[in-house]
C-alpha cells in the first residue's frame, strides 16, 4: 500500500484539477451563461453551440480562449461574446485585441500600455516580444488605415508579404469577425428588438399595401412607402454583416435549412409574424440590454423548447459540443503529461519504482481524458478522427502514447513513461498553436469528404508518423542519458535497442501500408497511383528511411548506437514530411500553409541535428558504459 | 560475371540505393516550388540522371543519378538477391512477399511513367464530345473542307515535327509548310508602334494584329505553356503563300488555296475516343453559408454506337467513370459552372499496387507479427 501513495496523490492532484478546470467553465453569474451557449447555431458549414462561435472568435483575435472581467477575473468567452452580440457599445471598451507588431502600433499611434509581464518580458527577451491588447474604442479611429494597408497586403501573395503585413491582415480579420458578430442577432439601430419586431408586423400590410399600388400606378402613401424602403434597406445591412445563422426550420424531408436574423423582416412580410425563435431571440436581448436576468434565463429556456420544437437533435448536439468545449480534454491531458514528466524526472533522481508507477498511472489517466477528447471531436463532426493538422498533432500524439504505455507494460524501465509525456504535450502544443486560426471541426472539403479513405489512409499513416517520432525520442534519450548520464548499462542498452527496433518495425509496417493505400485512394478518385506530390513524396521517405534502419541492421552495419543516431534522424525526416511538406504550399495535400512555423521546425531539425553530432563522440568519452 | 553478380546482389547497393532514393525525393520535392509538379518529376524522377546545366554554357553535366537508375537499380538488386541471397524458409515468408510486393511497385510505377496518358475533356452543358485533349502537347492540324460533301479530312503533325526551320508536308496537300519559329511557351500582344520590326513577319489573319513573345517554359501545375509557332506556306514551285502567326491561344484560321478551302490551326493534341460524352448537368454545391466546397458533379449520358451502349452516370468526388480502360474524374469547371473539365487517365500499370498492397501489408504482418510473438513469449518466460 505504501508503495502506491505517490500514485494515489498525483492522481488525486490531476483528476482534482481536472474538476476546478470543469466547474470554471459555468461563470456564477445571476444570467445563465451556460445555459445560453448551448443555443445552436449556424456557422462555418455546421451547427454549433454558441460557445464554440465565443471560443473560436475569441481565440483568432485575442489568441486565448478566457477573457479579464472588469474587476481582472477570468471568465469565459461566452459572456463576452454575449455582450459584443447584444450591447456592442459596452463590449467595445474590453482590450481584446492582440498586437504584437512595433510597426502596426506606430502606424496606428496606439500607446504602450505599462503592464508587469510585459516588463518582465520585454526585459528578457528584448521590446519585440512584448504584446498589448487593445480596445475596439482604441482602433475604431484607424479602421480606415488599417482596411487600407490590409488590402494592399491582400492584393500580394502570402509568400511575399512582410512581416507587418501579415500582422495587419490578421488584425484586420479580427476586426471584420468582431463587427460582423456585434451585428449578427441585431443590428442595434433601436434599443427593444421584440417592439421592433411587433411595430414591424402590425405595420408591414400597410407597407406591403404601399408597394403593391405603386408597382400598380395606384395611388399610394408616400410615408408607408418610404418607411418601408428604408426598414429594407437596413435589413439587407444587417443581412450582409451579420457573423453566422441564427433562424433554423426543417423541411418535410427532414432536412434543416437556416437563416440569418435579418429573415425576421421576409417572414413577417410573408406570414405576418416573425417565427417564434426570431422572437425569443429578440426577447433575449431586450432583456440582456435591460440587465434583467430573470427574464433572460427565462427567455433562453424558451428559445430552446422554440428549437426542441423543430428538432431536439438541435441542443442535444450542441450539448454534447458544449460539454467537450467544458472538459477541455487537450488541454487537461497535456496538463497531466506535465505532471507526469516531472514525475518520471524525480523517479530519475530518486525513488525510482514509486515515482514511476506514479507517472505510469497519470500516463493511463491522460491517455483516457486524449481518447475522450478524439471521441468526442469524431461525434461532434462525423469524420474519422484526423481532418486537418490540427487533428494529425493530436492523434500522432495519442499513437505514440499509445505505444509508449505498450513499451512500459513490457520494459517497465520508465522510458515509456517519458516518450509518452513528451510526446503527448508536446503534440498537444503543436496542436494548440495550430487552432488559432478558429474553428478545428472544420467541413472537409470536397476531394476529402470520404469517410472510408480517412479511416483507413490518413489514419494509419498517422500512426506510422506517431511511431517514427517515437522512435527518434528514444534514441534522443537513450543518447543523452549514456554521454550525460552513468544509468545505461550493458542490459538497459539492450532493452533500448529493442524497444527502438520493434517501434521502427511498426513504424514501417503503417507508413508503408498507409502510403500505399494512399495511393490507391488516388487511384479510386483520380486514376493515378502515384503523382509526386509533396505530401506523398514526404511519406515515401518515412517509408524509406525506415526501411535503410532496419537492412543496415540486418546487415550489420550499424550496432546500438547508430541504430540510435539512424532513430534520431527519422525525427527529422518525419518533421519534414508531417510540416515541411505543407510548407511548401503546393500541391493536393497542401491544406495547412503556415510559415512561421517554419523556425521551429529548423529548430527541432537541428536539435535533433545536434544530439547525432553527440552521438558521434566516442564511447570511451561516455559517462555510460553501453 | 561473379563480382557482378554480387555486387548487384549485395545489401550495401540495397542502402546505397535506399540513401540516394531519399536524396533524390527530397531535392525533387523542394524543386517542384520552381519547376513544379509536373517539370520536377520529369527532371528528377523519370530521368536517368539529373543534369546540372553549368551557367552561361551549354554544357550540363550529371550530379545525381535519377529515378530511373535508381529504381531499376534497386529492382535488379530484388531480383538477384531472391536468387543469390535468399535462403528460403518457412520463417521468411513474410520477407519473401515484402519483397514481391516492393518489386510489384517499383514495376507499377515503371510502367506508369511510360504509358500512363492524361487529357482533358471539356464539355459544356448540353454539348456532346468524343475527344479528349492532352494539355502537354500540341499539334498543327490542317483541315480541307473541301474533301466530301460531308466530311472534312484532318491533317495532324504532331508537336515533335515542329521545330524553328523545319519543313512538314504531307503528299495529300498540294502545298508544304515551314516553321519559321516554333515557341514553347508565349505572351500575346497585339501590335503598335512599339512591336520589334523582327516580329512583324505573319502577313495573314490574326497575325496581322498580333504577334508573339517567347517566354521560359512552366512545368507547375495552374499554368499552362502557350505553344506558338509562325509558319510559312509555300505551293509546290516554292512560291510563298503566306505567313500565319498559329498559338494555341487563337481559334482556327481560314485560307483558300488553289481554289480549295483550308483552315489551320495549332491546338492540344486531341485523343478521339469510339464513344462520346454529353454533358447533362454539372452542379458544384458548397457548405451552407460558406464557400467550402461540398461536392463537385457532372451528369453525364455515356453512347457508344458501336456496342450499341446508352447510359447516365454521375460522376462526382471519388467517383470516377471507369470505360474502355479509361477513368474519367471531375477535375475542374469553368467560372460559370457551365462547363465541366474531365480528366481523362489511361494507366495500363494501376492494378499492380493493389497486389503490392495486399503483399506488403500481409508479408509484414507476418514478419513482425512472429517477431512480436516471440519476443513477448520470450519476456513473459523470463518474469
Amino acid at each position: 500500500m505504501k508503495k502506491r501513495i505517490p500514485a494515489i496523490i498525483a492522481l488525486a492532484i490531476f483528476l482534482g484539477y481536472f474538476a476546478s478546470n470543469y466547474s470554471k467553465q459555468s461563470p456564477r453569474t445571476e444570467i445563465d451563461y451556460t445555459a445560453f451557449g448551448k443555443t445552436t447555431v449556424h456557422l462555418n458549414g455546421r451547427a454549433q453551440p454558441l460557445d464554440s462561435v465565443a471560443r473560436n472568435a475569441l481565440l483568432s483575435i485575442q489568441y486565448k480562449r478566457t477573457i479579464r472581467d472588469e474587476d481582472g477575473k477570468k471568465a469565459p468567452a461566452i459572456v463576452w461574446l454575449t455582450q459584443l452580440l447584444m450591447s456592442p457599445d459596452l463590449a467595445h471598451d474590453r482590450p481584446i485585441f492582440k498586437i504584437t507588431d512595433e510597426d502596426i502600433r506606430s502606424l496606428l499611434q496606439l500607446p504602450r500600455k505599462p503592464s508587469k509581464r510585459n516588463g518582465m518580458l520585454i526585459a528578457l527577451l528584448g521590446p519585440g516580444s512584448a504584446h498589448f491588447y487593445y480596445s475596439f474604442r482604441e482602433l475604431a479611429p484607424s479602421l480606415k488605415t488599417i482596411s487600407e494597408q490590409a488590402k494592399q497586403a491582400g492584393e500580394l501573395e502570402d509568400a511575399q508579404r512582410s512581416r507587418f503585413q501579415k500582422a495587419v491582415l490578421q488584425l484586420a480579420r479580427g476586426l471584420s469577425t468582431y463587427t460582423s458578430l456585434s451585428q449578427t442577432l441585431h443590428h442595434g439601430q433601436v434599443a427593444s428588438f421584440s417592439q421592433e419586431l411587433k411595430d414591424l408586423e402590425s405595420f408591414a400590410p400597410a407597407g406591403i399595401d404601399a408597394v403593391n399600388k405603386r408597382q400598380l400606378g395606384q395611388e399610394f402613401d408616400e410615408n408607408d412607402f418610404n418607411k418601408i424602403m428604408n426598414i429594407g434597406y437596413l435589413y439587407q445591412g444587417f443581412e450582409q454583416s451579420a457573423h453566422f445563422l441564427s433562424l433554423p426550420s426543417k423541411s418535410e424531408s427532414g432536412e434543416f435549412s437556416w437563416e440569418k436574423m435579418s429573415f425576421a423582416l421576409s417572414q413577417i412580410l410573408q406570414t405576418g409574424q416573425a417565427s417564434e425563435v426570431a422572437r425569443s431571440y429578440a426577447s433575449i436581448v431586450d432583456a440582456y440590454r435591460n440587465e434583467d436576468a430573470t427574464a433572460f434565463n427565462e427567455k433562453v429556456r424558451a428559445l430552446h423548447a422554440d428549437l426542441n420544437a423543430i428538432d431536439p437533435s438541435l441542443l442535444s448536439h450542441s450539448g454534447v459540443e458544449l460539454t467537450f468545449n467544458f472538459l477541455e480534454p487537450f488541454y487537461i491531458a497535456a496538463v497531466g503529461y506535465v505532471m507526469a514528466f516531472i514525475a518520471v524526472i524525480i523517479s530519475w533522481i530518486r525513488s525510482p519504482q514509486r515515482m514511476n508507477q506514479a507517472a505510469y498511472w497519470l500516463v493511463i489517466a491522460c491517455a483516457i481524458i486524449h481518447t475522450i477528447g478524439l471521441l468526442f471531436r469524431i461525434y461532434i463532426i462525423g469524420y474519422a478522427p484526423v481532418i486537418n493538422l490540427y487533428s494529425s498533432a493530436i492523434f500522432v500524439g495519442w499513437g505514440a502514447v499509445l505505444l509508449s504505455l505498450g513499451l512500459e507494460k513490457v520494459f517497465k524501465n520508465s522510458i515509456g513513461n517519458a516518450t509518452a509525456s513528451i510526446i503527448g504535450f508536446s503534440t498537444l502544443l503543436v496542436a494548440h498553436h495550430l487552432s488559432a486560426d478558429g474553428d478545428t471541426l472544420e467541413m472537409l472539403r470536397a476531394v476529402l469528404d470520404n469517410n472510408f479513405w480517412l479511416a483507413t489512409h490518413v489514419t494509419i499513416i498517422t500512426l506510422g508518423y506517431s511511431a517514427t517520432f517515437l522512435a527518434g525520442c528514444i534514441g534522443f534519450i537513450f543518447i543523452l542519458m549514456s554521454i550525460f548520464s552513468n544509468r545505461i548499462d550493458k542490459k538497459s542498452s539492450r532493452a533500448f535497442a529493442s524497444m527502438v527496433y520493434g517501434i521502427v518495425c511498426f513504424a514501417m509496417l503503417f507508413s508503408f501500408v498507409g502510403t500505399i493505400l494512399g495511393g490507391i485512394w488516388a487511384d479510386q478518385s483520380w486514376g493515378r497511383f502515384w503523382g509526386w506530390d509533396p505530401k506523398e513524396n514526404g511519406a515515401l521517405l518515412i517509408v524509406i528511411w525506415n526501411a535503410i534502419i532496419l537492412h543496415a541492421r540486418l546487415g550489420g552495419f550499424v550496432r546500438t548506437r547508430g541504430i540510435m543516431a539512424m532513430a534520431i534522424f527519422g525525427n527529422v525526416v518525419f518533421s519534414w514530411s508531417w510540416f515541411g511538406t505543407n510548407m511548401l504550399g503546393i500541391g493536393l495535400h497542401a491544406y495547412g500553409f503556415m510559415d512561421e512555423a517554419f523556425v521551429y521546425l529548423a529548430l527541432f531539425a537541428g536539435v535533433n541535428a545536434l544530439v547525432i553530432a553527440l552521438a558521434a563522440i566516442p564511447t570511451r568519452f561516455w559517462k555510460s558504459q553501453i | 560475371m561473379k563480382p557482378f553478380i554480387k555486387f548487384f546482389s549485395s545489401l550495401e547497393l540495397v542502402i546505397a540505393c535506399m540513401v540516394l532514393g531519399l536524396v533524390l525525393v527530397f531535392v525533387g520535392t523542394i524543386d517542384q516550388v520552381n519547376l513544379g509538379i509536373h517539370g520536377a518529376t520529369e527532371r528528377y524522377f523519370y530521368s536517368f540522371f539529373v543534369m546540372w546545366k553549368i551557367p552561361n554554357s551549354e554544357i550540363s553535366i550529371p550530379y545525381l543519378p535519377g529515378g530511373y537508375t535508381v529504381g531499376i537499380t534497386l529492382l535488379v538488386n530484388l531480383i538477384t538477391g531472391l536468387f543469390v541471397r535468399f535462403r528460403y524458409s518457412w520463417k521468411k515468408t513474410g520477407v519473401l512477399m515484402i519483397h514481391f510486393g516492393v518489386i510489384s511497385l517499383l514495376i507499377g510505377e515503371l510502367v506508369s511513367s511510360m504509358m500512363q496518358v492524361d487529357s482533358n475533356m471539356a464539355i459544356d452543358e448540353g454539348a456532346t464530345v468524343n475527344y479528349s485533349e492532352d494539355r502537354t502537347l500540341s499539334e498543327l492540324v490542317v483541315i480541307d473542307h473541301s474533301h466530301s460533301a460531308t466530311t472534312d479530312r484532318v491533317y495532324a503533325f504532331p508537336k515533335a515535327m515542329l521545330k524553328t526551320n523545319h519543313d512538314v508536308k504531307h503528299d495529300d496537300l498540294p502545298f508544304s509548310i515551314s516553321i519559321n519559329q516554333f515557341m514553347t511557351n508565349s505572351v500575346i500582344q497585339r501590335r503598335d508602334e512599339n512591336t520589334p520590326a523582327k516580329s512583324l513577319i505573319a502577313n495573314k489573319d490574326i497575325g496581322l494584329d498580333y504577334y508573339a513573345i517567347e517566354t521560359p517554359k512552366t512545368g507547375k501545375m495552374d499554368e499552362i505553356n502557350r505553344n506558338t509557332a509562325i509558319l510559312t506556306i509555300f505551293d509546290s514551285m516554292g512560291n510563298v503563300a503566306g505567313t500565319w502567326l498559329t498559338s494555341l491561344a487563337f481559334p482556327s484560321q481560314e485560307f483558300s488555296f488553289e481554289g480549295k478551302d483550308y483552315s489551320l490551326q495549332l491546338r492540344n493534341k486531341r485523343y478521339y475516343h469510339p464513344f462520346e460524352i454529353k454533358l447533362i448537368d454539372f452542379s458544384f454545391d458548397r457548405y451552407l453559408g460558406t464557400n467550402i466546397p461540398m461536392n463537385y458533379s457532372s451528369m453525364i449520358e455515356l453512347t457508344n454506337q458501336e456496342r450499341g451502349e446508352k447510359r447516365e452516370f454521375l460522376i462526382y468526388m471519388n467517383h470516377p467513370l471507369r470505360y474502355n480502360g479509361l477513368t474519367f474524374f471531375q477535375s475542374s469547371f469553368t467560372p460559370d459552372e457551365l462547363t465541366t473539365i474531365l480528366q481523362v487517365v489511361s494507366n495500363p500499370g494501376r492494378y499492380l499496387p493493389y497486389i503490392s498492397c495486399i503483399l506488403i501489408f500481409v508479408g509484414l504482418t507476418v514478419q513482425f507479427g512472429t517477431g512480436l510473438i516471440t519476443f513477448i513469449g520470450r519476456r513473459l518466460k523470463k518474469s
